[in-house]
C-alpha cells in the first residue's frame, strides 16, 4: 500500500515536470515592459484542414469599464463569417450593445453604459468556417480599432490578444492512467503568467469534441488550477493550453500543450 | 428573300432592345466616386473616398483638389484601405499643392467584382492649422475622373465633392475627433451630469429629436460598430394644427446626411396635402378633419433612408392661423416665459389676440422640449419650443434713442459663448468686445419689436429673443 501510495505521487510529479518543461515562455518581449492586466482577445481554434470551428472574444480587465469598441479582421476569401454567425452573449446584458459581421472581412462590436464594471469573460462567439482548405493554412483574426473607456471617458491601456484557425502544432502526451471523476489540474509554469490571459479560451478541456465546462483559479503566480464543474463521465478527455495564455511580459507559450485522460 | 428580311429586321431589333437595356442600366444605376464631407476640431481630419453603386472595378485615375494652402488646411497623405494597398488594388498618388492625383490597377490584372457594390478607396489626411477657425469650411473637388469597369470598359462615374467643416464630428461629443464609445458613456451620463457646451449637445443628439436619450447612445454604438454606415436623421417636430379647408405649410428636415435630400410620404397622408420630394414642405388645403399619422422617408445623395413618425390635426375652426411663438429659452429647472396671449388670423381674415393656456413642461433636463398650449375652447393648439439651458446668453440690453433722426442704438451684454448677434435676422450687431455687441440703425420704428439671435462660434444658434425697444 505504502508503495502505491509511492509511485501514485512520483506519477503525479513526472506530470507536474512535464507541464513546467513544456510551458517555458519564450522571452520575445522585454521584461521591462509594462505589465497590461487588461486584455481584448480572440481564441485559437485548432483545425487541420477545412470545417467550422465556434471561436470566443474575451474581455479581462482589473479596471472598470463602461464602454469599448473593435474589430475583428479577418480574410473572407479563407473564412466566412456570416451576420447570424457572430452571437452576443449576455457578459454585457447590463450595456448597451452593437455589432455583428459585414461577412465582408470585418467583425466589430461596440458597448457603453453610464458607470464601469470589471468585465472577464467572453463577449462574442464567433462561428468561423474555413473556405481554403490545405494543410498547414493560418487563417488570422485580428483586432484592430481596440478602444476600452473608463466611465470618466479616458482610454484604458489594454492587451490584444489575437486569434488564429490554424493545425493543431505542439505537444501531446496522455496521461498513463484513468483519473478520478473530480480530478483537479495543476498547472505549473516555468514565469508568472498574466492573469488576464487566463480563461477558457487560453485553457480548455474538451469531452471529444465538446467543451467540457471548468473553472480556472488561480493558485500564485506560476500555478493555476484547472477543476471540472461537475463530475467527469466515463471517456477520453483533452486539456488545451493554447499559446494565448501570456507571461507577464506578454511571451507566448513555446507551444500549444494537449494532454489526454481517460475517465474510467 | 421575305425570310432573309424578317431574319434581318429580328436582329436589328435585338440589337436595339440590347442597347437601350444597355442604357437604361448606366442611366439608372451611375457610379458615383465620393469624397467625403469630414468635421474636425483637432489638428488632422480624415476624409473618405469611395467608388458606389459599381458591381466591377478594373483601374482609374482621379484627382482631388483642395483650399489654396493659406486656408489653413492642408493636404498631408493619402492613406489606402487593405483594399487598395495590397489586397486587391496596386495604388500609386502624388500629392502637390493640396491636391491629390491617384492612380489604381487591379493586382490580379483583370477586373475586380466589389462586395455590396461599393468599396472605401482610403483616407484624404489634412493638417489643420488655427487660421481654419471655427465655422470654417473648404470644398474638395474632383477635378479629373476616369474608371474602367467590367471587361476593362469605361464607365460614366459622377464626381461627388466633398468638404471639412471647423466643426465638432457628428457623435464625437467628448472631443475624440470621430465618434467613440465615450461619446455614448457621456450621452448615458447627460442625465446625472448635464452636457451644456451647445456644439457638444448637437454632436450627442444624434436623431435630431432636441434631447439626449439612450437612443442617441445607441445610434452612435450601430455607427461605431457599422451597423449603420451614416448619422442621416430626420429632425422632430410638432407639427401645428391645420384648419379644414384653408391653406397649411410645414416643413420636414434632414440632417447629418449628403445633401441633396428626396423626401416621400409613407402611408396615408390626408386629403388635401402633398410632400414636396425636393424640400420637405407639407402643403395644401386639408378637406377632411382628424387626426393624421404618417411617415416622412429621406433618401440622401448616396443613397442611405432614414423615416420618422409625424402626426398633423385637422380642426374645423373658426380661426384660421395662430402666429407661432419664437423658441424661447429657460434655464434648467426655472419656469419659461410663456406669452400669454397669442395672435390669431381668423376665418374672415381678420386678426386678434387670443387666450393660451400652456401645460406643464418638464424643464429638467438640458435639450429642447415642446411646450403646449390650449387656444380658448377653439379646438386649436400652439406649440412653442422651449430650450433648456445652463446659462442665461443675453444679461442686458441697453437703447438709445434720437427721435428726431429715428435712431436707435442699441447694446447688448452677452454671455462668453455668444460670438455673433443679429437683429431681425438682418442686422449684425458689432462686437465691441468684452461680451458686449452694439448696432445704430435708423430702420426700427420707435417701440418697435425686435427679434435678437445670439450664435457661438460655429454658428449653432443659441437664443432668440424678442425685445421691445424702449430707451432705458
Amino acid at each position: 500500500m505504502h508503495r502505491c501510495v509511492q509511485i501514485y505521487a512520483m506519477k503525479k510529479i513526472k506530470i507536474l515536470l512535464l507541464f513546467s518543461i513544456l510551458l517555458l515562455f519564450i522571452p520575445t518581449i522585454s521584461a521591462k515592459a509594462t505589465v497590461k492586466k487588461t486584455a481584448v482577445g480572440v481564441s485559437t481554434a485548432f483545425i487541420e484542414r477545412s470545417g467550422s470551428t465556434t471561436l470566443s472574444v474575451f474581455i479581462s480587465s482589473d479596471e472598470k469599464i463602461a464602454g469599448g469598441s473593435f474589430d475583428i479582421l479577418y480574410n473572407p476569401d479563407q473564412l466566412k463569417i456570416n451576420a447570424t454567425d457572430v452571437k452576443m452573449t449576455d457578459t454585457l446584458s447590463q450595456y448597451l450593445v452593437a455589432g455583428g459581421s459585414d461577412a465582408a472581412g470585418k467583425i466589430s462590436m461596440s458597448f457603453a453604459k453610464s458607470s464601469g464594471s470589471l468585465i472577464d469573460n467572453t463577449v462574442m462567439e464567433v462561428k468561423a468556417t474555413v473556405l481554403s482548405a490545405g494543410y498547414g493554412n493560418i487563417h488570422n483574426l485580428t483586432l484592430q480599432n481596440v478602444e476600452l473607456y473608463d466611465e470618466q471617458g479616458k482610454r484604458i491601456t489594454t492587451q490584444l490578444i489575437n486569434g488564429q484557425i490554424k493545425p493543431f502544432v505542439g505537444k501531446e502526451s496522455t496521461h498513463p492512467n484513468s483519473v478520478e471523476v473530480d480530478k483537479p489540474w495543476l498547472i505549473t509554469l516555468s514565469k508568472p503568467y498574466n492573469p488576464a490571459t487566463l480563461n477558457t479560451s487560453a485553457v480548455s478541456l474538451k469531452r471529444g469534441t465538446t467543451d467540457f465546462p471548468i473553472e480556472l483559479v488561480v493558485a500564485n503566480d506560476t500555478q493555476f488550477w484547472v477543476k471540472p464543474i461537475g463530475s467527469y463521465i466515463r471517456s477520453t478527455y483533452t486539456l488545451e493550453i493554447t499559446d494565448q495564455l501570456r507571461s507577464i511580459n506578454g511571451a507566448k507559450l513555446t507551444q500549444p500543450v494537449r494532454l489526454k485522460f481517460k475517465v474510467n | 428573300m421575305k425570310n432573309i428580311m424578317n431574319k434581318v429586321l429580328l436582329f436589328l431589333l435585338v440589337m436595339v432592345a440590347v442597347g437601350v437595356s444597355d442604357f437604361m442600366t448606366e442611366s439608372t444605376y451611375a457610379e458615383i466616386l465620393e469624397v467625403g464631407e469630414s468635421r474636425s476640431l483637432g489638428t488632422t481630419v480624415e476624409v473618405p473616398i469611395t467608388i458606389r453603386d459599381t458591381s466591377y472595378l478594373t483601374s482609374g485615375n482621379f484627382v482631388i483638389t483642395g483650399p489654396p494652402t493659406d486656408k489653413g488646411v492642408t493636404l498631408k497623405s493619402f492613406r489606402p484601405t487593405s483594399a487598395f494597398d495590397d489586397q486587391k488594388f496596386r495604388t500609386r498618388s502624388i500629392i502637390t499643392n493640396n491636391t491629390l492625383d491617384l492612380n489604381f490597377v487591379p493586382i490580379s490584372g483583370k477586373e475586380e467584382r466589389l462586395i455590396g457594390n461599393k468599396i472605401l478607396v482610403g483616407y484624404l489626411v489634412y493638417e489643420l492649422s488655427s487660421s481654419f477657425k471655427a465655422g470654417d469650411s473648404v470644398d474638395l473637388s474632383i477635378t479629373s475622373l476616369n474608371m474602367k469597369g467590367r471587361l476593362n470598359q469605361d464607365v460614366i462615374v459622377t464626381p461627388m465633392n466633398g468638404k471639412i467643416v471647423r466643426k465638432m464630428p457628428v457623435g464625437d461629443v467628448v472631443g475624440n475627433n470621430k465618434p467613440t464609445p465615450a461619446a455614448a458613456i457621456r450621452i448615458l451620463q447627460h442625465l446625472n451630469n448635464p452636457i451644456t457646451d451647445r456644439e457638444a449637445f448637437l454632436s450627442a443628439d444624434v436623431n435630431g429629436d432636441g434631447v439626449l436619450t439612450q437612443e442617441d447612445a445607441q445610434i452612435i454604438l450601430d455607427y461605431i460598430a457599422g451597423t449603420r454606415s451614416t448619422f442621416l436623421a430626420v429632425q422632430s417636430k410638432e407639427f401645428d394644427n391645420a384648419v379644414l379647408k384653408s391653406e397649411y405649410i410645414e416643413q420636414v428636415t434632414a440632417m447629418n446626411g449628403r445633401a441633396p435630400y428626396s423626401f416621400k410620404r409613407l402611408g396615408t397622408l390626408l386629403a388635401g396635402l402633398t410632400v414636396n420630394e425636393k424640400t420637405g414642405e407639407i402643403s395644401g388645403i386639408p378637406t377632411r378633419a382628424g387626426t393624421f399619422i404618417f411617415d416622412i422617408q429621406v433618401t440622401d445623395a448616396v443613397g442611405d433612408i432614414e423615416k420618422r413618425k409625424f402626426s398633423i390635426q385637422v380642426i374645423d375652426s373658426n380661426i384660421l392661423s395662430v402666429e407661432k411663438p419664437l423658441p424661447i429659452n429657460v434655464k434648467l429647472n426655472g419656469t419659461p416665459e410663456l406669452p400669454t396671449k397669442v395672435n390669431v388670423t381668423y376665418k374672415d381674415k381678420t386678426t386678434g389676440k387670443e387666450a393660451v393656456s400652456w401645460g406643464p413642461i418638464d424643464t429638467s433636463k438640458i435639450g429642447t422640449v415642446i411646450a403646449k398650449g390650449k387656444i380658448g375652447d377653439s379646438g386649436f393648439t400652439v406649440s412653442v419650443e422651449v430650450n433648456v439651458v445652463s446659462t442665461n446668453y443675453l444679461n442686458d440690453v441697453k437703447v438709445a434713442f434720437v427721435q428726431f433722426l429715428n435712431l436707435h442704438t442699441i447694446k447688448v451684454d452677452v454671455s462668453t459663448d455668444v460670438y455673433k448677434v443679429t437683429v431681425n435676422n438682418t442686422y449684425n450687431m458689432h462686437f465691441e468686445g468684452d461680451k458686449k455687441f452694439s448696432l445704430i440703425s435708423s430702420n426700427f420704428p420707435a417701440n418697435s419689436t425686435v427679434t435678437f439671435r445670439m450664435y457661438d462660434k460655429y454658428g449653432n444658434l443659441l437664443e432668440t429673443k424678442q425685445h421691445i425697444l424702449k430707451p432705458n
